[in-house]
């Protein structure tokens, strides 16, 4: 808790417009672990002059670093600066702080940042430090966060101690040169087609750096077996050239070569983010104290601030600030020459094995019958280009029915060299009984460290079949020539039918008359139906029609006599064509004509008994007319209307 | 009726042809009695008999190729008349296994396989005879329907089986026919052919043919046919070096 005042001048004459100042506190989260250090920042957004500034006391904290960083940008002409101070803390105690804001006089103004909580849980200690690790699906080398500094070694100066430190005047792209590279180690470069390489990438570093891999190299014309390296990247060291480096191994991958001529490993590419912390040139004044030895001397509790010279209001800016620089790493390609094998003492049987071998053969059962089937598993273990490997050809007895193997793996993860072992399991089935040998399996591979080939074989096994209870179905072996196949079914002696000629039904002319025969008369006698029918309500339909017609008739006549106002004609003939017009709808003839058998009709028609007394009731009113005349023209016009009516709604209920 | 004749026993010389064959066969002079056969053959008998005791006998004599054809031959017409298959389907069976470079294929799905039993248990004749006879019940369906009154709900079922049946009848005969009557099979019957890319014997040859493999006839040209063999390569070969089934 080293409380100070900073004197500290940013300004700066460009006449762009001012934006409002900002103090605030900013603290990544507010949940700490115990184990772990945090980062408090203070930043003052658009400050002009910034005359003081006090931190507050971080009680329950112990402040391990601080430093101050500035950042201006102008964005559409808008100039925005900002000013942060930061300080790591580390918790001493769990609970709950309370860190108060931090003061900072601009322009003659007093400001107040605001108050932050921080709850401090005892947690696991966990290893993770600030550094970041981006999520990627390649494996890639995120190294923590450490300080730029490393352990003093003898014969080193000072100052080589620190290579993540540069002075001014320094080129920092020459320094992350100088301190970070990455390396290709490959065990062998002139080997056999076939023979194992062993490949590591190692990224060596003395900086402060975070890495992930861009460009993961594709062995092309290799068949590959990577080794499984530790998630994040362990580090070891190495001395290279007098100097002491952190190493990350980012690949390690078995390379059997496919192919003869030489052969290229492509190269990794890395994109690096480097730390490098810039010390700024002192200012006229003298310095009491050399800051680079209060580093040396405490580097967790230096404090750049701490200087007295720092009050001097006029000092100028000096101390220790940190900058990122991205670093783009590509590693050398290899070449690697592969030789063909040598034509010289290859087995006939050789199928591209090279390493060294033994070989195993076992049978599930030894006696079977000729209904079982039995596995005959053969083993090849050793070093070398395991997956490579084809079946090696087995010699069955003539009379076992044998099938493609079916192969099984089991190689040793991560072992160099790459070892392991590989399974073929044959099925066979025996069809004769007896006692049978399966000779030695012979398997000839390529030794590189010997450079010639080995053969091994397996013992011969012995089977005893017996004779099953399923009759054998499979075809006899026909290696004998002229033997008779006696399972040829026997010839037909028996008579022939259908002797001289080929007769086919559909060829003849009748089976097609046959059948379309029905066909034809079911569709006529549809016809006729559909005619017949369409004829009978034609003609009702025709006889309506002419009833409507003539009742019409029959009514405009009555019409007319209606307008001419002679009262007995219209009666009558209204009278006339209503019974005229029952007579056509009922298909009852004149003469038979009666009240009761158009009633039974009518009712029959299923036509309301309202309308049927209606049609009486206009009848009686007609007949009354006539013989005791009421002499009233509106009357008239009345029955007119009435008759029209109950015709046309006759008509419409009948239609229904 | 008229086509059908079946002979009399001892009269037909073309049947003591054929007795005189198998007497030979079972002395076991398999090529001449290889000649009868195809002499009966000639004379125009399409029994499946004669065409199986001809390809045992060219089996016999290790003729594969012709056997595989005559064998083949039966088949259709056994399954064309409805007889039993057993026997021959065994027979090319073996005869097959014997063939060099034959092609193999895969046994048939078991409903594609029962589907054809049914559609070759009867003749193809009976299969159309059905199709005539379901015809006339449901015309004499349909004129019950309309002699006896719209409203018979009984009828109008066995109408709609009777329906069904038909079209089932007809997708039967029209599968019989189908299998029966392979319009571009042919067999290979020389011992070896050889399978040109043109029809010319300067041209290169594609591959060799063993006697027995089956292909399809797909044009002809002068003394040559042009083939596809089940895996889809084609080309020219002389034209006696196959026959259509």
């Amino acid at each position: 808790m080293l409380c100070c005042g900073l004197w500290l001048w940013a300004g700066w004459k460009a006449a762009g417009q001012s934006s409002p100042v900002h103090f605030t506190t900013r603290v990544q989260s507010h949940t700490v672990d115990l184990h772990q250090p945090f980062q408090v920042q203070f930043v003052l957004e658009n400050a002009q002059r910034i005359t003081a500034f006090t931190p507050p006391s971080f009680r329950g904290f112990q402040v391990l670093q601080n430093f101050q960083s500035q950042q201006t940008s102008i964005i559409n002409g808008q100039i925005s600066s900002s000013y942060t101070v930061t300080y790591v803390l580390q918790p001493l105690r769990a609970g709950k702080f309370t860190i108060d804001g931090a003061t900072a006089t601009v322009d003659g103004a007093t400001l107040h940042s605001n108050p932050v909580t921080i709850q401090v849980m005892a947690g696991v200690a966990s290893n993770s430090n600030t550094g970041n690790s981006s999520a990627a699906s390649v494996p890639q080398a995120s190294m923590p966060a450490a300080p730029g500094f490393m352990p003093p070694d003898e014969g080193e100066t000072d100052l080589d101690q620190f290579p993540g430190l540069i002075r001014s005047g320094e080129d920092p792209m020459e320094v992350i040169r100088k301190n970070l590279f990455v390396k290709v180690d490959v065990d062998k470069t002139d080997v056999y087609q076939g023979e194992q390489i062993v490949a590591t990438y190692k990224l060596y570093t003395r900086l402060q750096t975070t890495s992930d891999v861009m460009k993961v190299p594709a062995f092309s014309g290799f068949s590959t077996r990577d080794i499984d390296l530790p998630n994040p990247p362990q580090a070891t060291t190495e001395i290279v050239d007098g100097k002491r480096y952190k190493v990350f191994t980012i690949r390690k991958t078995i390379l059997f070569p496919l192919q003869t001529g030489k052969l290229q490993l492509d190269p990794v590419e890395i994109d690096n983010r480097v730390r490098l912390y810039i010390l700024n040139k002192p200012s006229r004044h003298v310095r009491h104290t050399d800051p680079l030895e209060e580093f040396l001397k405490d580097p967790f509790h230096f404090n750049p601030f701490d200087d007295p010279f720092f009050d001097d209001p006029f000092g100028g800016g000096s101390g220790i600030t940190y900058r990122d620089y991205d670093y783009h790493l590509t590693s050398n390609p290899v070449t690697i020459h592969v030789k063909p094998l040598p034509e010289e003492g290859k087995p006939a049987n050789f199928t591209g094995a090279v390493g060294n071998f033994t070989v195993t053969a076992t049978v599930d059962k030894s006696s079977l019958s000729t209904d079982d089937a039995g596995t005959l598993k053969v083993t090849i273990s050793g070093a070398g280009n395991l997956q490579m490997i084809s079946a090696p050809t087995v010699n069955f007895p003539s009379s076992f029915d044998s099938y493609d193997p079916r192969i099984e793996d089991n190689f040793q993860k991560n072992s160099i060299p790459f070892s392991g072992s590989r399974s073929f399991e044959y099925v066979f089935m025996p069809h004769a009984a007896g006692d049978y040998t399966i000779p030695a399996i012979r398997f000839a591979y390529f030794d590189p460290q010997a450079k010639a080939y080995k053969e091994v074989e397996t013992a011969p096994i012995v089977l005893h079949v017996t004779m099953g209870s399923r009759a054998s179905t499979a075809p006899i072996d026909f290696s004998q020539q002229h033997m008779l196949p006696d399972q040829l079914a026997p010839i037909h002696l028996s008579p022939l039918l259908w002797l001289h000629s080929d007769f086919s039904l559909w060829q003849q002319w009748w089976y097609w008359l046959l059948l379309v025969l029905p066909l034809l008369g079911v569709w006529l006698w549809w016809r006729q139906q559909r005619r017949l029918a369409w004829l009978r309500t034609d003609e009702a339909l025709w006889k309506n029609k002419q009833a409507n017609k003539i009742a019409r008739k029959r009514l405009a006549k009555a019409g007319e006599l209606l307008r001419q106002q002679q009262e007995k004609a219209f009666y009558q003939e209204t009278s006339q064509a209503l019974w005229g017009y029952l007579s056509h709808k009922c298909n009852i003839p004149f003469a038979e004509l009666s009240r009761e058998r158009v009633r039974e009709t009518l009712l029959q028609k299923a036509i309301q008994p309202e309308q049927v007394d209606a049609l009486f009731q206009l009848l009686d009113h007609c007949e009354q007319a006539l013989y005791a005349p009421t002499t009233s023209s509106q009357d008239m016009a009345q029955v007119y209307q009435q008759a029209l009516q109950w015709i046309s709604s006759l008509e419409s209920q009948l239609k229904k | 009726m008229v086509g059908w004749s079946m002979s009399g026993y001892a009269e037909d010389p073309v049947l003591t042809n054929f007795s005189r064959a198998n007497e030979y066969f079972q002395q076991k002079k398999y090529d001449s009695a290889l000649q009868l056969y195809k002499a009966c053959i000639d004379k125009g008998i399409v029994s499946p008999d004669v065409y199986y005791n001809a390809g045992c006998a060219a089996f016999e004599s290790r003729h594969m190729g012709e056997a595989v054809y005559y064998f083949r031959k039966a088949l259709l017409l056994a399954q064309e008349k409805g007889l039993p298959t057993a026997d021959i389907e065994h027979n090319l069976h073996v005869a097959e296994q014997q063939v060099k470079d034959m092609p193999e294929t895969l046994p048939p799905l078991f409903f594609i396989s029962a589907w054809y039993r049914l559609v070759h248990m009867f003749s193809l004749n009976t299969w159309a005879l059905l199709i005539v006879v379901n015809i006339w019940i449901m015309a004499l369906l349909l004129a019950m329907r309309w002699l006896r009154g719209q409203h018979q709900s009984g009828v109008k079922y066995i109408f709609g089986a009777s329906i069904c049946s038909l079209l089932l009848l007809i997708v039967i005969t029209l599968s019989a026919y189908q299998s029966t009557h392979p319009h571009r099979a042919a067999v290979c019957i020389a011992p070896q052919a050889a399978l040109h890319t043109a029809p010319d014997s300067q041209s290169e040859v594609m591959t060799q043919l063993s006697g027995g493999v089956p292909c399809e006839v797909l044009d002809m040209a002068g003394s040559w046919c042009k083939i596809q063999l089940p895996n889809h390569i084609s080309g020219w070969v002389k034209a006696e070096a196959i026959r259509q089934l």
